[in-house]
């Protein structure tokens, strides 16, 4: 899709985004310096904000746009954080491992990315759940392994996969 | 790419984020319906071509089913880019998901890492009751301790215990691995009160048996050998039951299994012994594992192939190499700590 096929939709969102980093952009990154205590990230995050807010391609009712701003902000902070946190194992871990191990900057910046995403997406679902979920999709362990692992039965680890993947892939809830 | 990574005006950001590229707009029966499918897919061995092809008809029948797909598999090959290292991380992650202290995850990390095993996951209980314990052997090591009252305690790899004794009980807490104990079957010998095992599952009472407990991630189990061992889950207290000799049970916080014929074999590890019977290559590995510092798989295609022979636990790189010949398969050492077995074609 090209820019100059824009819907009247899309326009929109642009214009109120536009308006939303004019009127605060200087203001959130205040904020951000104020919890992070160093200008570069908060820069960096602020960036982030608005990005994610450009991602919806939704026109917003705002009406508290600084609350709707910190809102998303918060999200991205406590994303940062647990990032950083993952980062800092990650990158212990790897101390320990054996020399051929050595990602490279760019595949640890992925694999960074995706470990801090698989943590997000599964947030909110109960630990047992989670880890049914990894043993099957990153170890491909089968139902009844897992079952074994986790000192239940076949058909519960069923459930749980299910309901752990519409969280996950759909943002749906299932019981 | 799929559909919903084009539309994204977010090009510039190149490690853009799955989750913001939810495809908002599948129903919710669709997508519930896409999940079961990859549920179904992952589990399918044998009729995998069967499921595939049921998948792909589904998928033609509307845009939302393959569309609903496609996003499954966009996040998949995002998983499907972690390595090592980092599943273990996500798997901690989970498992410590308040990471309060880096060290406890470090600790953690490392037992998951290099006890081998089974345990790519941070083991449930605090890592640091480990290097506190009483008694603990390392990966590889076993050791006979006695105990006071004539009770013996032999620890398998990678276990560890504390010793408590006071006004009402007597007893030792299992804090990881396994254990084979005999108690009270001395001659002369009559303990003044019985033996409690401490476990994360639940605490065993016995005056006089020979057993076995071993430690999984959430579960326990328990095989007896001689004389009796009560069982009291620690989320069931009056839910106690009798495992008499010759049986063997798993059990959980609250729940105990139906017990199951002892296997013997199972404690041939006391005799410096591994036995397989028929046993799965992987989880023959799985087992082998634990007596060796590291990671040892196999590639999935080789992974049913059956092992069966009584090897010496005294070099696990001599058993790997007898197996390598009985099955024709090959040993690709990247460092004596990651070995992967292949087909010896590959």
């Amino acid at each position: 899709m090209s820019s100059g096929e824009l819907t009247i939709e899309q326009k929109a969102v642009q214009q109120q985004l536009h308006t939303l980093y004019h009127q605060h952009h200087n203001w959130l990154f205040s904020w951000l310096t104020g919890k992070l205590g160093c200008s570069t990230q908060a820069e960096d995050l602020s960036h982030d904000t608005f990005v994610r807010i450009l991602r919806k391609q939704q026109v917003l009712n705002l009406c508290e746009p600084r609350a709707f701003l910190t809102t998303i902000a918060k999200r991205v902070l406590s994303n940062h954080w647990r990032r950083d946190q993952l980062e800092k194992v990650y990158l212990e871990v790897l101390s320990q491992m054996p020399e051929y191990f050595e990602p490279s900057e760019e595949e640890r910046a992925i694999l960074l990315e995706t470990l801090t995403e698989i943590d997000r997406l599964l947030d909110g679902l109960p630990i047992p759940v989670k880890q049914a979920f990894l043993y099957s999709q990153l170890d491909g362990m089968r139902q009844q392994e897992i079952a074994e692992k986790l000192a239940i039965s076949v058909t519960t680890v069923k459930r749980y996969l299910v309901k752990a993947s519409a969280h996950c892939y759909f943002s749906i809830a299932v019981d | 790419m799929n559909a919903r990574n084009t539309e994204s005006p977010n090009a510039q950001n190149g490690l853009g984020s799955v989750s913001d590229n939810v495809p908002t707009d599948i129903s919710p029966q669709i997508a519930k319906r896409a999940v079961e499918w990859l549920v179904d897919v992952n589990e399918a061995i044998d009729k995998k071509a069967d499921i595939l092809k049921a998948l792909q008809e589904w998928r033609d029948q509307h845009p939302d089913h393959e569309r609903a797909w496609k996003h499954i598999e966009s996040v998949n090959n995002r998983f499907g880019m972690l390595d090592v290292v980092a599943k273990s991380v996500a798997h901690s992650s989970v498992t410590h998901p308040q990471m309060i202290s880096r060290r406890e995850m470090i600790k953690a990390l490392s037992v998951a890492l290099f006890a081998g095993g089974a345990a790519w996951t941070a083991k449930e209980q605090t890592p640091w009751q480990q290097w506190i314990a009483d008694q603990k052997t390392g990966v590889g090591e076993q050791r006979t301790v006695q105990l006071a009252d004539g009770s013996q305690i032999e620890m398998n790899t990678d276990s560890a215990f504390n010793l408590f004794d006071n006004t009402h009980q007597r007893g030792i807490h299992l804090v990881n691995g396994e254990l084979l104990i005999s108690t009270g079957l001395e001659r002369n010998h009559k303990p003044s009160r019985p033996l409690t095992i401490q476990t994360s599952q639940g605490s065993l009472v016995t005056s006089k048996a020979r057993f076995s407990i071993r430690l999984y991630d959430r579960s326990c189990q328990l095989s007896v050998f001689d004389g009796s061992v009560e069982i009291k889950p620690i989320l069931a207290n009056d839910n106690t039951q009798t495992i008499k000799a010759g049986q063997q049970v798993n059990f959980t916080k609250d729940v105990i299994n139906k017990p199951l014929p002892v296997n013997l074999n199972s404690i041939a590890w006391a005799q410096g012994m591994i036995v397989a019977r028929g046993m799965r290559l992987k989880d023959f590995l799985t087992e082998l594992s634990r007596y060796r510092h590291g990671r040892l798989r196999c590639a999935d295609n080789i992974a049913d192939l059956r092992v069966s022979g009584t090897y010496p636990l005294a070099s696990t790189d001599r058993i790997i190499a007898a197996i390598e010949a009985s099955l024709s398969i090959k040993a690709h050492y990247m460092t004596r700590y990651f070995v992967t077995l292949k087909p010896a074609t590959s």
